[in-house]
């Protein structure tokens, strides 16, 4: 049997006992409350850190959004521009072609007028070459020189040159004759008049 | 060829600007590999925030029962005084 004091004594201690066990789990709490903050700090700062990052990038983002569309447009100014330039090219090409042909048409003129002309030239000779064979067809005046010493007709005109007038055979053929017959007269006379 | 860059106020030709959008995405990825290893921090911490609050449930738990266990001990006691008994048996 316990007395009053023993039982007030072993309640006490009792209490002593569970009064540090409860200060140790208020201590322990509050270290546990004191670390929770400690991380709550941590997450917001690791949030913070991470909105940050994440608006940068959204910059980033944006500039190289701008910077691509810089590039595309320089990209098809100067697929403009070769376009353009390929296309003055072609119509230089062009107007080198119609000058050409202008040019060879221009030439195709000249030359047929130079033939027209040489026609012409050539029709004027044919004409005058006709003019100047017909006096020589005609008999010459009996002469009693001989055949070989008749003088060379004069050539003094080009066409001549080209087409010099034969020789009148027929004509130096009659001469001859009448040369003979000249002869016989002579000879006959001069008999009749010997006898 | 060089085109004008109105942010800037300069000119900048086609070569250097797909040199800065490289440079960008460089740094953006570096960005999201850096995301990356802060999305792991946070998860840590939130695992580690919640094991420290299941730690101070728990010693809360204990302080309640050690708060109920004195409450009740205050009772007894003062029953105790109001009716003592005749006898104690341990």
């Amino acid at each position: 049997m316990l007395t009053d004091a023993q039982i007030s004594y072993l309640t006490k201690n009792k209490k002593r006992d569970e009064r540090k066990e409860y200060r140790g789990l208020v201590s322990t709490r509050s270290q546990y409350a004191a670390s929770l903050d400690e991380h709550k700090k941590k997450l917001a700062s690791v949030l913070s850190r991470i909105d940050e990052i994440s608006n940068n990038n959204l910059n980033l983002e944006a500039e190289r959004a701008k910077l691509n569309k810089t590039y595309n447009d320089i990209m098809l100014q100067r697929q403009l521009i070769k376009e353009a330039e390929e296309k003055r090219l072609l119509e230089l090409e062009r107007i080198k072609f119609e000058e050409n042909k202008r040019l060879q048409e221009a030439e195709i003129l000249r030359l047929e007028l130079e033939k027209r002309k040489f026609d012409e030239e050539r029709r004027l000779f044919e004409e005058t070459k006709k003019k100047e064979l017909v006096p020589q067809v005609l008999p010459v005046a009996p002469t009693p020189s001989p055949v070989v010493d008749s003088p060379a007709p004069i050539i003094d005109s080009p066409a001549a040159i080209v087409n010099p007038p034969v020789a009148p055979v027929e004509a130096k053929k009659s001469n001859l004759g009448m040369i003979l017959g000249v002869a016989a007269l002579g000879v006959g006379a001069y008999l009749y008049t010997k006898e | 060829m060089k085109c004008y860059m109105g942010h800037f106020g300069e000119l900048e030709s086609p070569e250097s600007i797909l040199s800065r959008i490289a440079d960008i995405e460089v740094l953006m990825a570096e960005n999201n590999l850096l995301v990356k290893d802060l999305n792991k921090e946070k998860s840590k911490i939130e695992s580690d925030i919640a094991s420290v609050n299941q730690a101070i449930l728990g010693t809360e738990s204990k302080m309640a029962v050690l708060e109920k266990k004195a409450i009740d001990a205050e009772k007894a006691w003062a029953n105790i005084r109001i009716n003592p008994p005749t006898t104690w048996s341990w």
